[in-house]
Parts: structure tokens; C-alpha cells; sequence
């Protein structure tokens, strides 16, 4: 490379750039967009890490956390720890809250110890010393609940709920728990309801067998090395079966869902900087179309076409530097700005601040798609013969050489590659890359084919339309461009809204249809016979199924420890925590199994298990391996005997891991059963169940529906905002595409006015050409938006597809109409302008 | 000093091959003067631009200053034009961006030469101009553009001066001023000047006249 090359490159960029931005303004709009897009997810994501690493502690409640299901921790386990640093329990479950009026409500029930909360305090409302809010006071004992209890049971402050045997006063609202992901797992299922343990006690709740979780906090030593101790408490109970975190690991699960959602999020920004880049390359053509004169002139003057090839790519990277800087800057400081909102909005710690990693990564974004763009139209203008100032026709210009070929194939790959590595999901990332490779080739295609079909068109007679149809497909025309940009944009939209729709319409409509109305958890073995006979009584319940249910965690898979055994990462989740477990005599209903055999319903012999044949795929294990779970403390391994194909999504009662009868059969266990209730029968099963056995919780299906429901309304709107930038990336390419055309329609008009067509008339075909443009793109972009919908719906969610054709419809007028609009809005200056003054110049 | 011996040039045009040049033999020697005339379409472009190497011949010999412009690649044709041609276009070609100075200082700096701009700042005052050279290509009349494009040909030393109607788009009186200036600077720096004019008055200032006519040189008025 030679130095001197691009100093003088340099010296001819800065005197070009002096003329201002003129020509660059949709590239920069383009390019600045979609990097402040990636900017602004890296850096609320990252915030929020860093919000959960700094209050890992607090959010943990406490440095090390162990879990149990349906046991405490032993004497010797508990006096060991306490040698160790300050030790807190909590003890939860799901039971049911009674008004005085008979209101009742599924709650989320824990119960502190004294030493609770080890770090971090409780946000009440009205602020209470936690001595006096638990305390027994005139035969109640004191609790702090969510607003929600207090309005599902239209209770005020101090009004009394009585949960199992106990009778608890409501003393306060609980506003915000310290530890939020220390207590309790998953999609919280029934609000909180803060009690003391002293009071647990005496509710009667804690049965053998009851679906208990129990949780110790410890605080440890300033200065203890937490590894160090973690490994010690390790060798010291190695057969403990307690899932322990640390504070260091505290929010692994919210940072896992975290970085998935913002990956997703970010691949969506991502598709809008690479329709941006379609901007980048269209305005780069206008502007290079424009140095045809300049470039030229400067081969006469003896300029190499490497100089000149330096020069303009100098000046196109300002312009990516200034696109860039913007970019990042405005994602940078939205963060900064809204730290006050976004903290009161997140259900997570917000910790704003300037994170230079994703300002980083979207720059880098933002420079190879700005090169991958500009690269062959910055080319190709370089190839200019200097001939050109003296004849247009006979010019050749030449095709890029292999050089340029290399290097914008080196720059693609360079962009896919940073897409995969930054991605969380290495696979997802690939499959973006190729999806949006050939959806871009697709839009390339379909809007050649637009062009091709308007010109084979000449079967109309009025002037008006055959002007439009000659518009779409004249030298120069942009209609490649149009439908490859905002297509792309909207196509994406589309596949959004269809997907959101199906996944709404599943949970509101089709999931409701055939799921259970509800299921009754933590019903005791010798309440089994009771609570049969009082919903075959009703008449109108049917229970679907009922079994036995217990807890427990693989520890080991083929004796190898199950945290070293690999699996594939949407079955991690099997590892991960205490799973449900049960043991049957015979097969479930519609069970279909797969490898293996059932075992005879008297069978009496080893533990068996009947494994999940997705899971089993995913771990890589099959018939005759072994697993050895924690069962209340005693690790029990069995051989898997059969596969089985599990139907996840009719929400009946499933379990991964199917014991075999004898060995279980008496363990402390409850079961739980999913009932149906006849359609148009309004019978409250809930009431008869939960009145007559208060231990007993009900999880009505429809409120678990609505929960996820609501849950998906809001991941949709961040979804949802992040394609309308891919949109608002199509439209500022279709912007770009109307300002290259303006003078040539300028030109039309007033030729047309010269031959004596009527301002009604030019107006007319230019309605019609953007009229039929937002007709074909809108259509092409509603099939391929529908089809990938179905895709994601039917293939990656194995869900059933329902046609979303009111969402689809919806989205592509409005985006067909702002088209229309767009365009008008470019044209309207073209017929105002009068014919003398354009004909003198000329 | 340019030498074409049997030059043939066959472009591929929108309608199919054409035959542009057809068996073109000149001699000019060096500091001297030439007007090429024809027809629109007789090929006097065409000999201009394979005189300057922008233009490959399809067959022939293409001798100027010495080389052989056959075995030069293009950015040995580039290095040829730097150092031996100056070329005045009929629409003048002044970079829009950049002022008369740095549009007269571009050979030099591309020829690597510390002293660009003192020598544009001479050529500019050369030509009249040294009181414009700050302003843009826009802010200059015709007749001034057309001054700075002179500057810009002889500011780098040109051998060669190539002119393609360089009064073209001027009126007369300006017209015959840049003409006079252009003569004069080429007397004064010894340059042959080939210049392309459909103005009998203006070819009959040179000292050869030639006329061009379907791809074939018709008259010489230095035959005999």
C-alpha cells in the first residue's frame, strides 16, 4: 500500500467533504439507525448485567444459597453452617388465601426466619420493623402480601385471611423483596404472601410429602473466598443433594434469559442496519453517478485508479464515522437518559451507565456493513473510463476486478462471522445469517420480476397507466430498490405479528380449549378418596388424571456427575433444577412409546424409569443407561427401560422421569390432578375442593394462561419496536430512492406539461406507479412474512398454526400506504415547478 | 515527438461494432502546432483520446514521446498522462469541490511535487486569474473556468497539449482570447498542441492543419 497514495487521497477526501453532507444524509440516517439500534440493546442489556452482578448479593439474599425440596437441611448440616457465618431459612409453597368472606386465591406462601433478610431490607407498605409485622397479636399473626391478594380478596390493611389453620392479619404491602431470584423458581405462579416461620407452623400446611422448597442463606466473612468455600462445602456433604448458588452466580438464570432475548432483539436491529446498508449502497450510487464527471477528469490528469479508489473510500468512511458516532451516541444515552423509567419498568436491577463492549461491537457492525454496502458501487464508479468526458456512448465500464470481488466477500463473511460470535446462540445466529441471506436474494429477485413483468406490459391505452407501468421498469427506475429495502423491512414485521398473534390466539383461544380448567396440588394420600368422590359428585368435573408426585434432581448420569454431562441447550433445563417426578403401574394415556418397553404393572424388582425421548436425545443417552436422582435426600439410581414421546402442549400432567411401582411407591409423596369441567357448567369445583381441604392449593389454567399471555404482550413490544426500525430503515432507503429520481421526475413533469398533459394527469400516473409499487411490495412481503410466521410457528415451535390474516392485512396497508405516501410527498414538488426556467437551463 | 503509423480503433457501440479510426498516419513534431477538423464523427476525438492513451488503438502503432502507449497497463498510462499530457476540454472539467487553486495544483500533487501550489499560484497568474484563485468552480465564469483549466494543463509541465473544442461552449470575443492565450502559453512553453476546432479561423493560427473524414486523415497541409 502505498503511503503516499493515501496521504494524497486524504488531502483530495478532506477537500470533497468540505461541500458539507450533502448527498450523504440518507446514508447516515441509514447506517446511524441501525447502529443505534445495536448500540442501544447492548448497552440496556449489559446495564442490566451489570445491575445483577452488583446486586448479586442482595438478590440472592446472601452469599451462598442452598436449595431442598420437601426436607430441611440436618442438625449436623445446620450446625456446620452456622460455624461458617450468619445462617437465614426460608421455607415456600403455593397454598390457597381465604377471606372472612370466602374469597380465596392461589398465593405463593413464605415463610422468613429472624435473620431474615441477610442483606439488602424490605420495601413495605406502611413501613413495619419486621418483629412487629409477623408477630401474634389477639390470635392473628401478622403478614405482608402483593397488592394483588389484597385485591383478588378485596381486602384492605388489617383486614384478616385465613391460610390453612391459621389466621394471618395484613399488616402491610409487600412493594419489593430483596431477594427476589433466592426464594422461589420460574414463572411465579399466585402472589406473594410473606410470613414468619413461627406462623408456618401452626397452619397445618407442612405435610409429609408437601411440594415444600426450603432455602438457607448464609453470610459469610468479609474477605472469605467464596470458590474456596464452595468447594469445601462440597467435599464436606457431597451427598447433601442441595442445589447450592453463589453470589457470584447469583442471576445465571436472568442473565440467561437475558442475553436470549437480547440477542433476539439485537438480530432484529440487525436486519434493520443491513436494510439501512441497502440505503448506504443506493445512496452511494447517486453520489459516485454524481463524480462520474470528477473521477474521470482526474484519470485525464494522470490520477491512478488505486488514488482515486482511496480517495472516495476515505470519504465514504467519514461518512460511516459520522453515521456511526451517531449512532452510538444515541444508544449510549437513551440508557443515561430514561435510568429513572427503565429502572421502575424492569423487573430487574438497572445499573445505567456508558458500556464500552456493545458501543464497540455496533461500531464494528456498523463499519463492515457500511463497507460490505459501499464496496461495489464505490467500484464500479472507480472503473469510469476517463473517455467518458468526451462521449457517453462506446463507454465500458468495467466490472470490479477479483480484488474487490476478495474483499467484499471477505467483508460478508466478516459480518456473519461477528453476527455468530456475538450471538449467544451460535445456531439461531447461522440460521439468521442464512435466512436473511436469502430473503435478500428473494427481495433482489421479486423486484426484478416486477421490473420484468411492467415491461412486458403494454396491453393498456390509457396514457396515465401505461406511464406508471413504464416508471417501474425505465432505465434508472427504483423499483428493485423499493421492494428489496422496505419489503425486507416489513416482511420482517409481518413474520413479528404473525407470530405474536398465533402465540396470543394459542393462549387466549386454542390452549384454553383443550387444557384443564384446573389442578388441584398437594392433595395428601389419605385425601385421595375424599377429593375423588367429591368430583365425581359434582357431575359436571371430570378428572383427567391424578398421580402420585415427588421431587427430585438427576445428580448423575451413567455415574458421571450430571453438571459435566452434555446436552444440548433447549433440554439443559432437565439438569438444571428439582424436577416433578411420579411412578405408574401403566403407561399414561395416549403415551407412545418410542424405544424400550413399559414395565408389567405388577413389577416389583430394581427402579426403572421411563425417560423423556427428547430429553434422552438431548443427553445422549438411550434404553439401559442409568440415572441416579435425589429422592429426600437419598440418592436412588435407576436404568431407564423406555422412551417416551411426551405431548407437551396440551398442558396435562407430564413428567420427564416415570419411576417404576414398589421401590417409590413409599416415599412421602402428594399427588396432583388436572380436572376438566363439562362445557356450560359453571360449577365452583374450586370452592368445594379448597373449603373442605385447606391444605390443598387450585391453580385455575386460564389465570396461568393470562400470566404468560401478558408476559408475551410485553417481550412483544421490545420485539415489536425493534422491527418497526426495520421498517423505518425501509422507508428512509425508499426516501433515498424518490431523492435519487427527483430531478429525473422533475424533468417528466415538466416535459409531460410542455406536451399538454393536465396536472390531474402527470399527478395520476405518479399515484398509480407508487400505488402499484406498494401493491407489489406489500403482497411480496405479506406471503414471505406469512410463510417464515409458519415456519417459526409450525417448525422451530412445533405449535399449530393459525392464519393471522387481519394482522397481516393490517401491517401491509399501513406500510403500502405510507409508500404511497412517501412518494406523493416526493412528487409533489415535481409538479409544482414551472417549465421555462428548466427548459432555458437545459 | 507523437507518432501514428496505420492506427485502426473499432469500439463496440449500442448498435454493434463501429469503425472509428481507419488507418490514421501522423507524424508531430515536438512545438508543434495542430488543428485537427471534420465532421461530427469523422474520429477527431478518437485520435485525441489515442494520442492520450485513453483510448486503446485496435491496431496500429501509438508512439508519443518516445513510448509505445501499447505496452503501457493503466496506471502506466495514468504515469504517461501525469508526465507528458495536458488535455483542455470543450466543458472544462474542473473538479466542483475544489477551489481554481487545488483544481491547477492536482497534476502536480499527484506527480508527487512539494511545490504544487507555488506552481498552480504561477500558472493561475499566468492566465489572469491570480485574483480568483480561492473561488470554486461555480463561482467563475465561463471564460474563467476555461482559464483555470489552462493553468491546470500547463501548470504540470505538459509536453502535449491536447485541446477538444476548447471554445465550444464560450461566446465569441472570450472564446478568441482563450485561443490567443492558449498559442501564446504553447509558444512559451514549447508544447505541441494538437487542438480539435470546427473554427477555419481559429485552425488557420496553427501551423498544420489537418482534416479528419470517416476514420481517415484527408488533408495535411504540411503533404505536400
Amino acid at each position: 500500500m502505498n503511503t503516499s497514495n493515501i496521504k494524497l487521497a486524504a488531502k483530495f477526501a478532506s477537500r470533497d467533504i468540505r461541500g458539507g453532507l450533502k448527498g450523504f444524509r440518507v446514508f447516515i440516517a441509514c447506517l446511524a439507525i441501525g447502529v443505534g439500534s445495536i448500540a442501544l440493546v447492548g448497552s440496556v442489556s449489559q446495564a442490566i448485567v451489570v445491575g445483577l452482578k452488583n446486586d448479586g448479593q442482595k438478590l440472592l439474599g446472601g452469599d451462598i444459597s442452598l436449595r431442598l425440596a420437601h426436607r430441611s437441611i440436618s442438625q449436623t448440616q445446620r450446625q456446620w453452617l452456622e460455624e461458617k457465618g450468619d445462617l437465614s431459612s426460608i421455607v415456600s409453597m403455593r397454598s390457597m388465601a381465604f377471606s372472612a368472606t370466602e374469597k380465596r386465591t392461589l398465593i405463593n406462601l413464605k415463610a422468613v426466619d429472624k435473620a431474615y433478610p441477610l442483606y439488602g431490607s424490605l420495601k413495605l407498605k406502611p413501613d413495619f420493623p419486621t418483629k412487629e409485622l409477623f408477630a401474634l397479636r389477639a390470635d392473628a399473626w401478622g403478614a405482608a402480601v402483593n397488592s394483588i391478594i389484597m385485591d383478588r380478596l378485596d381486602l384492605k390493611l388489617n383486614d384478616y385471611v385465613t391460610v390453612g389453620d391459621t389466621v394471618f392479619q395484613i399488616r402491610a404491602i409487600l412493594e419489593k423483596e430483596p431477594d427476589p431470584m433466592g426464594g422461589v423458581r420460574g414463572i411465579t405462579l399466585g402472589p406473594r404472601f410473606l410470613v414468619s416461620q413461627d406462623s408456618l407452623q401452626t397452619t397445618g400446611l407442612v405435610k409429609r410429602g408437601a411440594q415444600v422448597t426450603y432455602d438457607y442463606r448464609l453470610r459469610l466473612p468479609l474477605g472469605t473466598d467464596i470458590a474456596v468455600f464452595r468447594k469445601n462445602l462440597e467435599q464436606t456433604f457431597p451427598d447433601a443433594g442441595w442445589r447450592i448458588r453463589d453470589r457470584t452466580r447469583a442471576t445465571v438464570g436472568v442473565e440467561r434469559v437475558l442475553r436470549r432475548t437480547t440477542q433476539f432483539v439485537t438480530l432484529v436491529a440487525l436486519t434493520a442496519l443491513l436494510i439501512g446498508g441497502v440505503g448506504v449502497s443506493n445512496a452511494t450510487r447517486s453520489y459516485m453517478a454524481a463524480k462520474t464527471n470528477s473521477i474521470a477528469t482526474l484519470k485525464c490528469l494522470g490520477a491512478s485508479q488505486r488514488l482515486i479508489f482511496y480517495f472516495y473510500t476515505i470519504e465514504l468512511f467519514f461518512m460511516t464515522s459520522i453515521a456511526t458516532i451517531l449512532g452510538i451516541a444515541f444508544g449510549a444515552a437513551i440508557p443515561l437518559l430514561f435510568a429513572n423509567t427503565l429502572s421502575s419498568i424492569l423487573p430487574v436491577p438497572f445499573d445505567a451507565g456508558i458500556y464500552p463492549q456493545p458501543l464497540f461491537w455496533a461500531t464494528i457492525f456498523g463499519f463492515l456493513t457500511a463497507f460490505s454496502f459501499f464496496l461495489w458501487p464505490l467500484a464500479r464508479a472507480c472503473e469510469t473510463p476517463p473517455g467518458a468526458l468526451f462521449r457517453s456512448s462506446f463507454i465500458r465500464v468495467r466490472s470490479p476486478n477479483k480484488k474487490i470481488i476478495f474483499a467484499l466477500i471477505v467483508a460478508i463473511i466478516a459480518l456473519s462471522a461477528l453476527a455468530i460470535i456475538t450471538a449467544q446462540d451460535k445456531t439461531i445466529a447461522s440460521w439468521f445469517i442464512l435466512g436473511s441471506s436469502a430473503s435478500f436474494l428473494i427481495f433482489l429477485w421479486a423486484g426484478r420480476v416486477v421490473e420484468w413483468g411492467a415491461s412486458k406490459f403494454n396491453g393498456c391505452r390509457k396514457t396515465e397507466i401505461r406511464l406508471a407501468i413504464a416508471n417501474l421498469h425505465r432505465p434508472g427506475a427504483q423499483t428493485s430498490n423499493v421492494v428489496l429495502s422496505v419489503g425486507l423491512g416489513l416482511t420482517v414485521l409481518v413474520a413479528v405479528m404473525v407470530v405474536e398473534t398465533n402465540i396470543t390466539r394459542q393462549l387466549k383461544t386454542s390452549l384454553p380449549e383443550r387444557a384443564p380448567d384446573y389442578y388441584f396440588i398437594d392433595i395428601q394420600p389419605n385425601q385421595i378418596r375424599d377429593f375423588d368422590s367429591i368430583i365425581k359428585s359434582s357431575g359436571s368435573v371430570d378428572i383427567l388424571d391424578r398421580v402420585p408426585m415427588l421431587r427430585g434432581r438427576i445428580l448423575k448420569v451413567n455415574g458421571l456427575d450430571s453438571r459435566k454431562v452434555k446436552v444440548a441447550a433447549n433440554k439443559r433445563w432437565v439438569l438444571r433444577n428439582d424436577r416433578g417426578l411420579t411412578w405408574a403401574r401403566q403407561p399414561p394415556m395416549d403415551t407412545s412409546i418410542v424405544s424400550g418397553e413399559w414395565w408389567p404393572s405388577d413389577y416389583d424388582g430394581p427402579p426403572l424409569i421411563s425417560f423423556d425421548a427428547e430429553a434422552a436425545e438431548a443427553m445422549g443417552i438411550g434404553v439401559g443407561d442409568t440415572l441416579t436422582i435425589d429422592i429426600l435426600g437419598r440418592p436412588v439410581t435407576a436404568t431407564v427401560s423406555s422412551l417416551r414421546k411426551i405431548q407437551w402442549d396440551n398442558l396435562g400432567i407430564n413428567f420427564v422421569i416415570i419411576f417404576s411401582p414398589g421401590f417409590i411407591e413409599n416415599a412421602p409423596q402428594t399427588h396432583i390432578a388436572a380436572v376438566r369441567m363439562a362445557k356450560g357448567e359453571n360449577t365452583d369445583i374450586e370452592k368445594i375442593v379448597t373449603s373442605k381441604f385447606r391444605n390443598i392449593s387450585a391453580v385455575r389454567v386460564r389465570d396461568v394462561l393470562d400470566t404468560l399471555s401478558n408476559l408475551m404482550v410485553k417481550i412483544g413490544w421490545s420485539i415489536r419496536a425493534a422491527a418497526i426500525i426495520t421498517l423505518i430503515s425501509g422507508i428512509l432507503v425508499l426516501g433515498g430512492a424518490i431523492a435519487a429520481t427527483h430531478h429525473r421526475r422533475i424533468y417528466d413533469a415538466v416535459i409531460l406539461k410542455v406536451l399538454g398533459a393536465q396536472r390531474r394527469q402527470v399527478s395520476l400516473s405518479f399515484l398509480l406507479e407508487y400505488g402499484l409499487l406498494a401493491v407489489a411490495t406489500a403482497s411480496i412481503a405479506a406471503f414471505i412474512g406469512s410463510a417464515a410466521g409458519w415456519a417459526i410457528i409450525t417448525q422451530v415451535m412445533r405449535s399449530d398454526w393459525l392464519p393471522a390474516w387481519g394482522a397481516v392485512f393490517g401491517t401491509v396497508s399501513c406500510a403500502a400506504i405510507l409508500i404511497l405516501i412517501g412518494g406523493l410527498i416526493g412528487t409533489w414538488q415535481a409538479l409544482g415547478r414551472k417549465a421555462a426556467p428548466l427548459l432555458r437551463n437545459d | 515527438m507523437i507518432l501514428l503509423e496505420d492506427v485502426h480503433l473499432v469500439l463496440n457501440g449500442p448498435t454493434g461494432m463501429v469503425n472509428i479510426l481507419k488507418g490514421v498516419d501522423l507524424h508531430i513534431s515536438s512545438g508543434e502546432t495542430t488543428s485537427v477538423v471534420g465532421p461530427s464523427g469523422s474520429g477527431k476525438t478518437s485520435m485525441m483520446m489515442v494520442i492520450a492513451g485513453l483510448e486503446k488503438a485496435t491496431s496500429g502503432k501509438v508512439q508519443v514521446n518516445g513510448q509505445d502507449l501499447s505496452k503501457l497497463g493503466e496506471d502506466g498510462l495514468a504515469i504517461f498522462r501525469r508526465e507528458n499530457i495536458g488535455i483542455i476540454f470543450q466543458n472544462f472539467h474542473l473538479i466542483p469541490t475544489m477551489s481554481a487553486l487545488e483544481n491547477v495544483a492536482i497534476p502536480a500533487e499527484i506527480a508527487g511535487a512539494e511545490d504544487a501550489f507555488e506552481r498552480a499560484r504561477d500558472s493561475l497568474e499566468s492566465v489572469g486569474l491570480k485574483h480568483r484563485i480561492e473561488h470554486y468552480p461555480g463561482q467563475l465564469s465561463g471564460g474563467e473556468q476555461q482559464r483555470v483549466a489552462l493553468a491546470r494543463a500547463f501548470s504540470s509541465g505538459a509536453k502535449i497539449l491536447l485541446a477538444d473544442e476548447p471554445t465550444g461552449n464560450l461566446d465569441q470575443e472570450t472564446g478568441s482570447m482563450i485561443i490567443d492565450l492558449l498559442f501564446s502559453l504553447s509558444s512559451e512553453h514549447n508544447t505541441s498542441l494538437v487542438l480539435i476546432t470546427h473554427d477555419p479561423q481559429i485552425a488557420a493560427k496553427s501551423d498544420r492543419q489537418i482534416s479528419l473524414r470517416d476514420g481517415q486523415i484527408v488533408y495535411d497541409s504540411s503533404t505536400p
